[in-house]
């Protein structure tokens, strides 16, 4: 995964190189804000899961201009809203870039995205498209995830299993012991 | 020239393989009297104690899932591979020590036989240790669907590493002056065994190093469980690293049981 | 000496014949080290013979029967056991029981336990060999401890049952070393009616190693004494004596007042005598040769002191015992 932060800095000089352009374009076109190339759509806009738990869902990305688009980048983020949950995503998903080759003018295209929630706590994930050049970037809409609390320590359960196998075991030497006693 | 005839109980036809013989002895010995059901006591608890850690501390609870079952495998094959070395060890030396080795070897059975009966109780207390494992490998790992894969994983690395060690055992406690030499050789070789592998990652670099790493058949046996429990491989991906566990066992053991005939009243003269 | 034939063709699960004398050895030696513990030793044993092994301590007897019975290799020489030769082991040992020079036993098994594996480690299968063994704990008076733990059984009821464990094969030869060894009166008893009774029942060749030489008078036919690994004595026990010509004491009374005639009449006839301690002014000791019958050297001391006319108040043999032959030929040599 070496390359990926390489990938992320490309996209985030995209992104600068992009921004006076974006607020110039903003400017002009107050009256009619072009038409984005590309869109993106998630399946789902709200999940939760427990921690440990996978979740998985999917983006569709349809080029939605004239023109074949060709080297699409889809990324994944994943942010909290709560600044004392700290995230580290690539705890979360081991493959959080995708790239889409081809897609002809009205196409879409599926891709599916898999999540372990690792911390508990409000999360927002979201999954944005850009091409090669310095073109808009795509985003798709928020998808609020929320894990739950840290397991509740389901205390009977646990100490079912590590009471009652020694304590399976305990009674087992015992009644070799017995055995064994009647022999004396 | 006496010419007496006389009856003997039936023998030889149809007789039971003296290993199996030797081996339920041995088994008996080491399961009936308390002796395994002792350990297997020692062994659950400790993976009782890590377990309730794992699930009530929160510090603890923030190591991933894989890496709690990751533990709860490594502690096994840890605890496994100690049981069985120490029984191995004790197998020769221990009965020459308490003098009933004498009367073993004044029966007919080839001394082969009787090593192959001792490590086969050896090998009880791995497979014990594997059992006992099971229900926290499933209580730990339900949710990240590891159990199945972690089982057989376990089952398999642990299995060739505790041949191995039978195989260490029986070899030392053959030629051993004494039972402790025997028992504490065996004890240091494991740990030396066990060593490479909790070296931290920067040892473990460069060519030589790695070589060096994947020739000692626990951190290679160790290195797959890894990659197996944390990494979400499957069973057959990383089966290479099995290769060195796998040669070093059946090496050792047929080393063991080749100079089983050396294996003598006393330890150096025959 | 035409009992020397090949090995015994053993009938599986039947009768076997009985070639051969029961040991036979040539030239069996064997060295710890610069120690030579067992030096050229000539043996021929008959089938039947009750034989005690005597020797001091260290004079070689363990190491000799564990040689025979195949758990020690030799350095040189080679034997028959029962007809079996030294270069096939395993059949050695499917003709031999032996109860080990202080054995230690498995105390976590059971008598039953123990003397079943064993069995079965000699072939018999699982039900004969717990049917033989509840016969032979009988044989050897332990039936009610069928089920103890071996911990539990005192050192006497231990040397029994590893009696009855050397006997599970029904061996044509069985060596005991040292069977009575630590054990009080009457557990020293016990096993020696105990191996008379086996050498009787079973027909069987005994060789019990010991250096308790009452043991040895009590029960044994033939013996051999070793002392530094070498054969010194080997016969019969009168034939021991005999050879071993241990003088023998003979105790003389006379009125006290006869005694320097009768020192005098001894002296003229070339006995040995001197007067007898204790302050009795009638005792006279005299020395009796060993090679002579003691009856022939008695009666031809007190012949010339009768025809001399000293008056025999009494008159006793002392000695001659094998415990006389054994000194002198061991010269108390020994490792303690
Ligand atoms: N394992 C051994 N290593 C070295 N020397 C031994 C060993 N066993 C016996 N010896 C020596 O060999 C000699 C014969 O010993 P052993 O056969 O035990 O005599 P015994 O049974 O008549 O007492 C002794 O001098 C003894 O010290
Ligand atoms: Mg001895």
């Amino acid at each position: 995964m070496r390359t990926l932060p390489a990938r992320l800095g490309l996209l985030a000089a995209t992104l600068a190189a992009l921004l006076p352009l974006g607020f110039a374009g903003g400017a002009a076109a107050q009256s009619e804000p072009a038409a984005p190339a590309v869109e993106v759509r998630l399946d789902q806009d709200a999940a939760t899961a427990g921690p440990g738990e996978r979740i998985s869902f999917e983006s569709t990305v349809t080029n939605a201009s004239e023109l074949a688009r060709t080297g699409l980048v889809a990324h994944l983020s994943i942010l909290t809203t709560d600044p004392d949950v700290y995230v580290d995503p690539e705890d979360w998903s081991a493959q959080r870039t995708q790239y889409v080759d081809e897609l002809a003018p009205g196409a879409s295209t599926t891709l599916t995205w898999d999540v372990q929630a690792v911390t508990s706590g409000p999360l927002v994930l979201f999954v944005s498209v850009t091409g090669e050049a310095a073109g808009p970037v795509a985003s798709s809409g928020p998808l609020d995830l929320t894990v739950g609390g840290q397991r509740e320590v389901d205390s009977g359960q646990v100490l079912g299993l590590v009471l009652w196998t020694p304590a399976g075991v305990l009674a087992l030497l015992g009644a070799t012991l017995v055995r064994r006693r009647r022999h004396r | 020239m006496s010419e007496a005839t006389r009856t003997r109980p039936a023998t030889t036809a149809a007789a039971e393989s003296p290993w199996l013989v030797m081996a339920e002895q041995e088994l008996r010995d080491l399961w009936l009297s308390g002796r395994g059901l002792a350990v297997m006591l020692a062994h659950t608890t400790l993976l009782s104690i890590t377990t309730y850690l794992i699930a009530t501390n929160q510090e603890l609870n923030f190591l991933e899932q894989r890496e709690a079952v990751a533990l709860t495998v490594q502690v096994t094959v840890a605890v496994g591979g100690l049981l069985v070395v120490l029984v191995a060890a004790d197998a020769v030396s221990g009965e020459r020590e308490r003098g009933t080795l004498e009367t073993l070897l004044l029966t007919p059975v080839p001394r082969r036989s009787l090593l192959i009966g001792k490590g086969v109780a050896a090998m009880s207390l791995w497979f014990g240790a594997f059992l006992l494992a099971l229900p926290y490998l499933w209580w730990i790992g339900r949710d990240v669907g590891t159990f199945g894969s972690a089982a057989a994983g376990t089952f398999l690395a642990g299995t060739l590493l505790a041949l191995f060690l039978t195989g260490v055992g029986l070899l030392v406690t053959t030629f051993s002056q004494s039972n402790g030499l025997s028992l504490a050789l065996s004890f240091f070789l494991l740990l030396g065994l066990y060593a490479p592998h909790q070296l931290p990652a920067e040892a473990s670099r460069g060519w030589a190093g790695e070589t060096l790493l994947k020739l000692d058949p626990f951190t290679s046996a160790l290195l797959y469980l890894e990659r197996l429990v944390i990494n979400a491989h499957t069973l057959t991906q990383d089966l290479p690293l099995l290769v060195v566990p796998a040669l070093a066992a059946a090496g050792i053991l047929t080393l063991a049981l080749a100079l089983a005939g050396r294996l003598s009243l006393l330890p150096r003269s025959g | 000496m035409d009992v020397i034939t090949g090995g015994t063709g053993q009938v599986a699960g039947g009768t076997r014949p009985q070639t051969g004398p029961a040991l036979e050895t040539h030239g069996l030696t064997r060295s710890y080290g610069a120690r030579v513990a067992v030096d050229s030793v000539e043996l021929l044993v008959e089938r039947g013979v009750v034989l005690g092994l005597l020797g001091p301590n260290g004079a070689g007897k363990t190491t000799l029967i564990r040689m025979l019975s195949t758990v020690l290799r030799c350095d040189a020489g080679s034997f028959r056991v029962a007809g079996v030769a030294h270069t096939d082991p395993v059949r050695i040992r499917r003709a031999v029981g032996v109860l080990p020079e202080s054995a230690g036993y498995p105390r976590g098994q059971t008598c039953e336990e123990w003397l079943t594996l064993h069995a079965r480690l000699f072939g018999v299968r699982r039900r004969d060999a717990r049917a033989l063994a509840a016969r032979l704990l009988g044989e050897v008076g332990l039936e009610d401890r069928r089920r103890s733990l071996i911990a539990g059984l005192s050192r006497g009821m231990r040397q029994r049952l590893g009696i009855a464990r050397a006997l599970v094969n029904d061996p044509e030869v069985v060596f005991l070393d040292e069977p009575t060894l630590g054990l009080d009166p009457f557990g020293q008893r016990q096993v020696l009616d105990l191996v008379t009774r086996i050498a009787r029942e079973h027909g069987v060749t005994v060789v019990l190693s010991t250096h308790v030489l009452d043991e040895v008078e009590q029960i044994c036919d033939r013996v051999v004494i070793l002392n530094r690994g070498r054969v010194v004595a080997d016969g019969t026990m009168a034939e021991v004596v005999r050879r071993a010509a241990a003088p023998r004491e003979g105790r003389l009374e006379v009125p006290a007042d006869h005694r320097a005639r009768a020192l005098d009449t001894l002296a003229a006839h070339h006995v040995p005598a001197e007067p007898g301690a204790n302050g009795h002014l009638g005792m006279v000791r005299l020395e009796l040769p060993g090679d002579v019958a003691p009856e022939d050297s008695s009666a031809a001391a007190l012949r010339c002191l009768l025809d001399a006319g000293v008056p025999v108040l009494g008159f006793s043999v002392e000695g001659g015992r094998l415990s006389d032959a054994f000194l002198r030929v061991t010269r108390g040599d020994g490792d303690e």
